[in-house]
């Protein structure tokens, strides 16, 4: 694997196997940050699409000035999301099944790790706030470390840490509470 | 100060957890006094961790990945083409400037979006095969077969969809399809290797016949047939025993060139033709008059990748 810095330099000369590279590398985790953010698998497979799409005729725009590449993409990814929302906004954005089943709770003391699947989480997310969900989005399904987090969020790391972790504290509680009353 | 503490310490087990370099059990050793408000939040990021660990499928991979090699052809041949590559499409654009003056370029461009039973169908059909007459090699003649069978096969799916159909419609596309494939199988015979060849005359040939320019003139835009004519690289990694190439994906694939690259072509119509066309077969709304001939385009195409398959690398 080439150095991306050099890769994106070939892929903005017109490099198709260097695009292609760098497609490969992110393809995955852009793909699980939009399904996390939007909620709808179909959705998400267009959007992913139209975010590589962009990312390749956008290829002239994107200077590399400290902020890695993946940075770069999930901001287009985000803002394809926020014209999704936007256009969607009379609707419901998310379109899950909201009677999912309980999660077994063997585990009184909850000491276990829960038995989660994407729908619960994206449900359970819905009771974060936007920066909070922002977080757990980029972490989690984009896969970024808290630095690359911060770079896409226009925040110090110590403010990413600070969500990160009241992120997870109120995503314990509200599944938890899920399943009690039997919604997640 | 407590808090920011407890916060310092779970962002760096967490960190240590996603990276893979610890576990819960061990951040827990190492920081005995936080261990029961630790452990459930680190257990909960795990989860939320697992949760959202989904991969794309295949075949979404496989289409953006087509996508993009459309993208990128429109970006790249004309700076790399050498001049005589680009003979042929000069001569097709001196072609398309004479009928856009007999014609007019409206009803051209129109021809290249006509159904069967209109009447710029015809242009159309004829484009298609001056293309082919004037495309510079073999390989190059059975890139635009395969992609002028992919026409009828969106044609077919917007014929069924509309539900407007005859079956003197329904015979000619499959008609065509079939006369296309099978001129990418003996164009590329003619390109295998002596024991690949053997491999290959065992398959039945289909009797179908090549398609014929009809009688009436007409063509479309060099830009029409520019947007045709590039090729999709790709490599597809589908499940399934009878399916074709499965191999890690690579960059080499948005490279080649050839022979290689209408494999990638053939392989991945393969996929996908017969998963659009076997909706119909299925479909009450199509009377089974109808099936037969969908099924002959299925088969054939079937034929043709299996006849493919030894060649690929």
């Amino acid at each position: 694997m080439q150095d991306e810095k050099n890769l994106v330099h070939q892929a903005q000369q017109g490099g198709k196997e260097a695009f292609a590279e760098l497609y490969e590398s992110h393809f995955d985790r852009i793909y699980r940050y939009v399904v996390v953010k939007i909620g709808n698998r179909a959705e998400a497979e267009d959007m992913t699409q139209q975010v590589f799409i962009r990312a390749y005729e956008s290829m002239g725009s994107y200077k590399w000035q400290g902020i890695p590449f993946s940075a770069w993409l999930f901001r287009i990814a985000h803002n394809q999301i926020v014209d999704f929302i936007r256009k969607a906004s009379k609707k419901p954005t998310v379109q899950l099944d909201e009677s999912l089943p309980i999660i077994g709770d063997s585990d009184p003391q909850g000491e276990a790790e829960l038995k989660l699947n994407i729908e619960q989480v994206v449900i359970a997310a819905r009771q974060l706030t936007r920066a909070q969900r922002e977080v757990i989005s980029l972490r989690f399904a984009g896969g970024m470390s808290i630095s690359e987090v911060a770079s896409v969020m226009g925040k110090s790391e110590g403010a990413i840490k600070a969500l990160q972790h009241s992120a997870i504290l109120a995503l314990r509680k509200t599944l938890r509470a899920g399943e009690h009353n039997g919604k997640i | 100060m407590e808090k920011y503490k407890f916060e310092t310490i779970f962002n760096e087990c967490l960190e240590k957890l996603l990276t893979g370099t610890e576990t819960v059990e061990q951040c827990l050793q190492r920081y005995p006094n936080y261990a029961q408000e630790l452990e459930p939040l680190l257990r909960t990021a795990v989860s939320v961790n697992k949760a959202v660990d989904i991969k794309p499928s295949p075949e979404l991979k496989a289409r953006v990945r087509y996508k993009l090699q459309l993208k990128m052809a429109e970006a790249g041949k004309p700076r790399h083409a050498s001049w005589l590559s680009v003979q042929p499409r000069w001569a097709m654009s001196m072609i398309a400037v004479m009928l856009v003056f007999v014609m007019g370029g409206g009803a051209v461009l129109a021809a290249d979006s006509s159904i069967p039973g209109s009447l710029l169908y015809p242009v159309k059909i004829l484009t298609e095969n001056i293309s082919i007459k004037f495309a510079g090699s073999d390989v190059e003649k059975a890139e635009l077969s395969m992609a002028f069978a992919d026409r009828r096969v969106n044609e077919m799916n917007h014929m069924m969809e509309s539900g407007k159909f005859n079956s003197k419609d329904v015979e000619a596309i499959a008609s065509r399809y079939i006369g296309y494939v099978d001129q990418v199988s003996s164009l590329s015979l003619g390109e295998q290797t002596a024991p690949l060849m053997g491999v290959a005359m065992m398959q039945a040939p289909s009797t179908a016949p090549a398609p014929e320019a009809p009688a009436t003139a007409p063509t479309e835009t060099q830009k029409a047939l520019v947007e045709r004519a590039p090729a999709p690289e790709i490599k597809l990694e589908i499940p399934g025993e009878d399916t074709a190439v499965v191999s890690e994906p690579s960059a080499q694939n948005y490279a080649v060139e050839g022979w290689d690259k209408l494999n990638q072509m053939i392989m991945f119509y393969a996929y996908y033709h017969p998963k659009q066309l076997e909706k119909w077969l299925e479909s009450p709304k199509v009377p089974e008059q109808h099936k037969p001939a969908i099924r002959r385009m299925i088969q054939d195409l079937k034929d043709l990748e299996r006849r493919q398959r030894p060649n690929k690398k």
